[in-house]
């Protein structure tokens, strides 16, 4: 009996692991796009979109690193849009 | 400083003239007063026949002049931002920075930033003047310095409400997963840098928006001359400031000739806004006249 509940504990445990990471998977995601954009506006005189006073970016850009990562890290996959669709069907 | 005079107007009304006058009448009187020209194309120095010189220095009694050099404020700027990126970035061979920094510092928008970063600098440092005289530069340059605090403010607004998102959602992900998330700093749970530097922009904008505003320290005077081109522009600068709640205190025309048909024609609203006029003079202005001048113009409007 004690050996059932202990591997009914372990499977449950497992499902609720498999269900957070699913649940934090989508945020992540949703936190890569924020990131990036943010980067993308803070930097924006180089894209060409409306763009807020450069001493602003400048202000910024010291504490930047991770939000530049990812901008390189998603403006390497630009060309591979079938995988980036890909990922994001769970394929 | 217990109060700042901006002089505004269209480029060659006088606006050097009349903030000399203003400089040394109340220097004049006793009264410590700090003359500075934000406009590139200084003329302090001519108007006083010294030579230019770098930096703040007094020339009379109770009068200090700065023209203010715009690069060096850059270069001081840009040196700053360079010594927080080499502490911070990991990978400096990636950026060739002094390169990046050349290009940048001629960007637009940068000297209207360097005017109000010379502005601090003053406003902090020369606490004892009574009175700060701001000699500008034509309209549209004025126009944008005037505006950055308004603009930026609205952008630090958008910025800080992306910025606090972002922090929710690393929260949320480093309270599932813990640290490191997915190789990249962005879960570290502590004082976030890029939130604390928007928080300090903030603080520095609304400090200049609440100097632009006070109307009991901060007086504006619009120069024109009995010319249409003058008048229209000075109409256009009194409803581009309006757009930022800035209102003009004085309207002087400078030059008047005593046959200026066209001051009849002058129909910016003289019940709203006080108005004065100074008489066009052939003659070489000195410093006896320009305390003249001033103790006209300024009769009746500011007490001193």
């Amino acid at each position: 009996m004690k050996k059932i509940l202990g591997n009914l504990k372990n499977a449950f445990s497992l499902f609720a692991q498999g269900f957070k990471q699913a649940s934090v998977e989508h945020i992540e995601r949703e936190l890569s796009e924020m990131e990036n954009g943010f980067c993308l506006i803070i930097m924006s005189s180089l894209t060409g979109i409306c763009a807020p006073p450069p001493f602003i970016g400048l202000s910024l850009l010291p504490y930047l690193e991770p939000e530049i990562e990812t901008m390189l890290k998603k403006s390497k996959n630009l060309d591979d849009k079938l995988a980036q669709w890909s990922d994001l069907v769970d394929l | 400083m217990k109060e700042i005079f901006f002089f505004l107007g269209k480029g060659g009304v006088g606006k050097s003239t009349l903030s000399a006058s203003l400089s040394i009448f109340l220097s004049n009187k006793g009264l410590k007063t700090l003359w500075i020209s934000i406009d590139p194309a200084h003329n302090i120095c001519d108007i006083l026949k010294i030579k230019p010189f770098k930096g703040l220095k007094e020339v009379d009694q109770n009068l200090w002049i700065e023209e203010i050099d715009i690069d060096f404020y850059l270069k001081k700027y840009l040196r700053d931002i360079k010594r927080k990126i080499y502490e911070n970035y990991k990978y400096l061979n990636i950026f060739n920075l002094d390169k990046m920094f050349d290009i940048i510092r001629l960007s637009p928008g940068m000297e209207e930033f360097a005017c109000l970063y010379a502005l601090k600098d003053i406003l902090n440092n020369q606490k004892d003047k009574d009175f700060l005289v701001i000699d500008t530069p034509p309209t549209a340059l004025t126009l944008r310095i005037l505006g950055l605090p308004f603009i930026t403010k609205r952008w630090i607004k958008e910025l800080k409400s992306w910025r606090e998102k972002i922090i929710d959602r690393r929260k949320m992900v480093t309270h599932v997963k813990g640290c490191p998330l997915s190789g990249v700093k962005s879960c570290i749970t502590g004082e976030d840098k890029v939130l604390t530097e928007l928080i300090h922009q903030q603080e520095q904008m609304d400090s200049f928006v609440d100097i632009f505003l006070n109307k009991d320290t901060t007086h504006y005077i619009l120069v024109i001359n009995p010319d249409e081109l003058s008048i229209l522009e000075g109409k256009r600068i009194i409803e581009s400031l309006k757009n930022f709640n800035i209102t003009i205190d004085l309207i002087v025309l400078n030059k008047k000739l005593e046959d200026s048909s066209l001051i009849n024609e002058l129909s910016i609203s003289k019940d709203k806004i006080k108005y004065k006029e100074v008489s066009f003079s052939k003659d070489a202005i000195d410093r006896e006249k320009l305390i003249d001048i001033a103790s006209k113009w300024t009769k009746n409007v500011f007490k001193f």
